[in-house]
């Protein structure tokens, strides 16, 4: 990094830090710092929404997965404005009405109390947890790019993140949010331009598409019914559908987004913009990803990108294989190179490309041979699966991208991870002292008590998703890592909300029992079986529902509902 | 206030379940325009036509540009 690059990413977290104070100033009391006083505009929770969802683990995992896989993933994404309008028919009318803090909170007034603090427990637990692997992914850029400790990095962006999400609260965070989206939009931008100006003179953007195509790197849609495959369209809109309603209609940092809003109609028109404009964006960064695969084409790539990883291999007595096949890929690489530009020139001549296109594909089948190959050396000497997709991104932007570039992609990368992990640690903190602090300890302390042990929870959890981090690097990719957390407790806490709003005669002990028999059951449906770990959620919602819809039919029921609305 | 009223639901009583919802008074919130929709109904189908058409576009896209598709 040059002084323009540290300049860049100074400016970044002083900006931050100066309007995440500026704004705190505006909190009144435990409502302001949990819900802003319920005076955000609906653009605001929009942009808010989508820089909670969207983590520094969305650049650097899934440009990565695209670089290997193409842009297949996008299927994951499809089922949202489908999944958003359902949102704002069902789940954000009750939530907005109810003029509760958290989501869980809603559940005591349906149900009961164990209820309420069942899910919030589940969610502290799951969400605790993502938090920390938010934290993580930047400090994986910056042991790479920098050199830095992993666990400093961990320290100081968790040190800046809590500071100003303990002060400011919920108001702090979404203004913060807004400005960290809009510099994850002006990254994807200049991420994408950097890589066409990258490209070897004579090979256009339209050429770079076209390679891609023949590779199939493009394929977005998968319409086989294979259950085993993770990203089809079924499984995209099926899987993909119930974890939108689980996450944006049971996860309190986003719930926790839409009552923030003046009115319902501002909370609903939040998730309308996210709607719109979710699917491009990640459009747009897993073409980051497909680019990348065909900019490595004429320059030659890492067979292992992960320093960490290529360093345990060397030292390890497997060396010589490695660097075997890293001989074997300069080799094979050199001549899909050559093909390429054959079959560009071919092109634009006019000519039948068609023997040139079954040649690269033959070299691609190596290359990518050879890549596994490393992968699998990699994951038997260090004894845990490579997350070498997670270094792709970071290793290109240090080594093509220009100075003063450079520390903006950097500062990009942070502004997505600290989006999300302020709005993590806001969500933990208000369901840990509205749903249990307040519920269960203090239920009547004072308004100025409140905010200070709300403040304090922040703090903790910030600590908490430190630790979290500090053992992280042994998940994988991380996009899935996050996404497979959730997906063991999504689905069932989505069975509990639909019990709450569609079964009648649903009881707080049918709802709970329900619940556990939900997650208990996608357990043993990952240990047992291959289905992509998208349906997990549409069988934990399955479960939950039938379960609680037969138990509201037994002998105590009616007076458990009773005593559930009392 | 405009989250209460109707039928089967006193003026006090708050709804925590769908059932609840039956014969209530439309919502203030939930009626007239929404910027240049006509209504939330157009609002939501609209949302739904984008959600088809980007399917529809993603698998035009995918025929397109990838020859390997038969």
């Amino acid at each position: 990094m040059t002084g323009v690059d540290w300049g860049v990413f100074a400016l970044y977290f002083l900006g931050i830090l100066g309007l995440a104070f500026h704004q705190s100033r505006k909190n009144e009391g435990v409502e302001g710092y949990f819900l802003a006083n319920r005076r955000m505009p609906w653009w605001a929770i929009g942009l808010s929404v989508m820089a909670t969802q969207a983590s520094a683990i969305t650049f650097i995992g899934t440009t990565g997965q695209a670089f290997d896989d193409g842009m297949e993933f996008i299927q994951f994404y499809l089922a949202l404005p489908f999944a958003m309008v359902v949102l704002c028919l069902v789940f954000v009318p009750f939530f907005y009405r109810a003029r509760v803090y958290t989501a869980y909170e809603y559940l005591e007034r349906r149900f009961d109390a164990k209820t309420r603090a069942l899910t919030g427990f589940l969610f502290l637990l799951s969400r605790g947890m993502g938090a920390g692997i938010i934290l993580y992914a930047p400090a994986i850029v910056l042991s790479v790019i920098l050199g830095w400790d992993e666990r400093l990095t961990i320290l100081v962006m968790a040190a800046v993140t809590v500071a100003y999400t303990m002060v400011g609260g919920i108001t702090a965070v979404i203004w913060t949010d807004v400005v960290q989206m809009l510099m994850v939009f002006g990254g994807i931008g200049v991420a994408l331009l950097a890589i066409f100006a990258n490209l070897p003179e004579g090979v256009g953007v339209a050429d770079a598409v076209y390679i891609g195509g023949i590779q199939g790197m493009w394929r977005s849609i998968d319409l086989s019914w294979d259950p085993t495959n993770t990203y089809t369209l079924w499984s995209g809109l099926l899987g993909g559908f119930f974890l939108f309603l689980a996450y944006f209609g049971t996860d309190q940092s986003q719930v926790q987004r839409y009552l923030t809003a003046t009115s319902l109609r501002d909370s609903r028109l939040s998730l309308i913009f996210t709607a719109f404009l979710k699917v491009p964006m990640q459009v747009l960064i897993l073409s980051i990803g497909v680019l990348l695969f065909i900019f490595y084409h004429f320059e030659r790539p890492p067979l292992v990108f992960s320093p960490a990883e290529l360093a345990a291999v060397e030292a390890s007595p497997r060396a010589g294989e490695m660097k075997g096949l890293a001989e074997e890929q300069a080799r094979v690489h050199a001549q899909r190179r050559g093909a390429t530009f054959q079959l560009l020139e071919e092109r634009h001549r006019g000519a039948d490309v068609e023997a040139w296109r079954e040649t690269i594909e033959g070299y691609d089948a190596r290359l990518r041979g050879l890549r596994a190959e490393a992968k699998g050396i990699v994951a038997e000497v260090r004894g845990t699966a490579s997350n070498d997709v997670n270094y792709v991104f970071p290793t290109y932007i240090i080594t093509y991208v220009p100075a003063g570039l450079l520390g903006l992609l950097i500062a990009v990368i942070f502004a997505a991870a600290m989006s999300s992990l302020d709005s993590e640690i806001t969500a933990l903190s208000s369901a840990t002292v509205m749903d249990g602090y307040r519920r269960w300890i203090r239920p009547q302390a004072g308004d100025g008590h409140l905010l200070l042990v709300s403040r304090l929870a922040t703090g903790f959890w910030g600590l908490f998703a430190m630790g979290v981090a500090f053992y992280a690097g042994q998940l994988g990719s991380l996009i899935e890592a996050v996404n497979q957390i959730g997906s063991f407790f999504y689905g069932s806490l989505l069975g509990v909300f639909l019990l709450a709003f569609f079964v009648p005669r649903a009881t707080g002990t049918g709802a709970s029992l329900g619940l556990l028999a939900g997650m208990g059951t996608v357990f043993l449906v990952s240990l047992t079986t291959d289905i992509s770990w998208l349906y997990y959620n549409v069988v934990g919602a399955g479960v939950v529902v039938l379960v609680g819809w037969g138990m509201g039919f037994g002998p105590s029921a009616d007076g458990a509902r009773e005593g559930g609305r009392a | 206030m405009s989250d209460e009223g109707g039928a089967e639901v006193g003026p006090d009583e708050p709804r925590w379940s769908m059932t609840r919802e039956r014969g209530r008074v439309p919502d203030p919130e939930e009626a007239g325009p929404v910027g240049p929709f006509p209504s939330w109904s157009w609002v939501y189908g609209t949302v739904l036509v984008y959600g088809v058409l980007v399917i529809g576009l993603l698998t035009l896209f995918t025929r397109l540009l990838d020859p390997g598709i038969p």
